[in-house]
């Protein structure tokens, strides 16, 4: 996908530090998301990738730096708040409440929403965006294949009309038919206009569906570009891409 | 085979009133992955406190349910508030079993003062009133206590299934970090679920009162039949608490009416070991976790 340029920034990391307990995981990130873009976080196990979106979230607190979203500094702010604010976490584990129907958990994503009609409304729009949700309405979550849950969590976080999702794996554990639908879906996301920060070990799917990509190390952003840009990078090509892999962009 | 089927119908009155019981007990453990030792000081609370009302005030017992329900949610929300959500969230499963064991002596001692350890129990001028149905006894204390377990069971059904705040109670105790992503507010949820837990406790006092002698020390051997119940229904399964609890009143009294009322008091820990050693999740306990 080509970048976004001269866009309006939605979301702004400027050197944050946090971690859990006295350890440091993240050690001076900077990063930034524009308006209806789609930025694609990739790095090895361990560099702090999901620690980023937890941060942005409100997860976790950052020990230092801050996180400003939509020209307000949001740092401090409860995870509620930020929800609040339009910011949609989807967490890698599956977050489906595998108990409760699919019409439930969409319902849950509308939560923090006090208007009946409104949710009933989003939810309405949620089921024609993703078929799924109406096909399987009142099966248990829990019963659904990996990649339905997956798309049911898609299909749950749009319930707020959020101006940032957060996907967190999204691809983790699916087989490849799966796969290649939830990233349809998730460019798809993008499409809308949302802002999509999205973190994936499957890095050369994850770099195809984003406008711009960053390389997390050790904690910090070691390099940044387009998603294109780092899919033909020698370097990130060996080390994410897999030894000898093709330095063009595939698609589906 | 009259006096089975006559031990089968107390069993199933006297199971009702343990579901209720335990359906707090199960909640409670549902959503904080506490196990509420003071479960059963709840219910004696509950017993003294129909007690009171009928005795100084002439309450009907089933009528006071209206008055020592709301009241012990309030308790059970403050209780919460003061006591285990001060509790790391990392050790809440083991500190909680010594904050609401010493919660339950703490009762015990209160009621100890308040009342004197002495055997009581209530009596309603229709304590003693039976019909008799093809045959068979029913007393109408017992089939009232039923009913009224019934009724509360249903409303904790309703409450979970059909609110926006049983949603969330379902949502904490399934997935409680998505249910925090979505927004749900966990320590106001397990605040108001540990407040339903002592309600549901307070509403089994009123009937236990009536059908059992008490003192402040019976909440050792309900919390023991309590965790039995629980533990037989697989943990976290209200719907699991219902059904073991009517098994464990029917053998219970089964093996009362049969073979003898001391081997009774066993029954419930003999099921227990038996259904532990061929099914260690409970009655329940794979099949409807996470379905509270």
């Amino acid at each position: 996908m080509a970048a976004n340029t001269d866009a309006e920034i939605l979301l702004t990391l400027t050197d944050v530090t946090a971690g859990y307990g006295a350890g440091l995981i993240l050690k001076g990130v900077d990063l930034s998301v524009n308006r209806g873009e789609s930025v694609c976080l990739i790095g090895p196990n361990g560099a702090g990738k999901s620690t980023v979106l937890k941060t942005i979230s409100g997860l976790l607190r950052p020990k230092s730096g801050t996180v400003v979203f939509a020209g307000t500094d949001i740092s401090a702010m409860t995870s509620r708040q930020r929800l609040g604010r339009g910011i949609v976490h989807v967490p890698q584990d599956r977050s489906l409440f595998p108990g409760m129907t699919v019409w439930e958990n969409v319902m849950m994503g509308g939560f923090i929403l006090s208007d009946p009609n409104l949710v009933r409304r989003r939810m309405e729009e949620v089921a024609d965006a993703f078929p799924i949700v109406a096909k399987r309405r009142s099966s248990a979550a829990g019963s659904l294949s990996g990649g339905e849950q997956k798309q049911v969590e898609l299909a749950r976080s749009l319930m707020l009309d959020p101006a940032l999702i957060l996907l967190d794996e999204p691809s983790i554990g699916l087989d490849p038919k799966s796969r290649t639908s939830v990233f349809a879906s998730i460019a798809g996301l993008a499409k809308t206009g949302r802002s999509v920060l999205l973190v994936e070990q499957n890095a050369r799917s994850g770099l195809a569906v984003a406008h711009r990509a960053a390389v997390l190390e050790a904690g910090v952003v070691a390099l940044t570009g387009s998603g294109e840009s780092l899919l033909n990078d020698p370097e990130v090509a060996r080390l994410y891409l897999g030894a000898g892999a093709s330095a063009h962009a595939p698609r589906s | 085979m009259h006096a089975l089927i006559q031990a089968i119908i107390l069993g199933i009155l006297t199971g009702g009133v343990y579901a209720l019981m335990a359906s707090g007990q199960t909640l409670i453990f549902g959503i904080m992955k506490v196990v509420n030792l003071a479960q059963g000081a709840f219910v004696v609370l509950g017993a003294y406190l129909t007690y009171t009302l009928f005795v100084q005030f002439g309450m009907d017992p089933f009528a006071s349910v209206l008055i020592t329900t709301p009241l012990m949610f309030l308790v059970g929300v403050g209780l919460q508030w003061a006591l285990i959500r001060p509790l790391h969230s990392d050790d809440v499963a083991q500190l909680s079993l010594l904050v609401t064991f010493a919660l339950a002596l703490g009762v015990e001692g209160i009621l100890s003062f308040a009342y004197s350890t002495t055997l009581t129990n209530i009596q309603p001028k229709y304590a003693n009133f039976s019909w008799t149905v093809v045959g068979y006894q029913v007393n109408l204390v017992r089939f009232c206590a039923f009913a009224l377990s019934l009724v509360v069971l249903a409303v904790l059904y309703l409450v979970l299934k059909r609110t926006k705040f049983g949603r969330a109670v379902r949502a904490t105790v399934q997935n409680p970090m998505s249910a925090q992503l979505l927004g749900v507010n966990a320590q106001r949820v397990s605040a108001l679920g540990f407040g339903l837990g002592a309600a549901t406790a307070a509403s089994a006092g009123s009937v236990f009162g009536m059908l059992n002698a008490f003192n402040p020390g019976s909440h050792y051997d309900l919390i023991s039949r309590l965790l039995t119940v629980v533990v037989l229904g697989g943990l976290g399964s209200i719907g699991g608490s219902v059904v073991a609890a009517l098994v464990m009143g029917v053998a219970s009294s089964v093996v009362s009416a049969m073979a003898s009322p001391i081997w009774s008091d066993f029954t419930f820990f003999i099921v227990l070991l038996l259904v532990l050693l061929l099914r260690p999740r409970g009655l329940f306990g794979a099949r409807t976790r996470g379905a509270l």
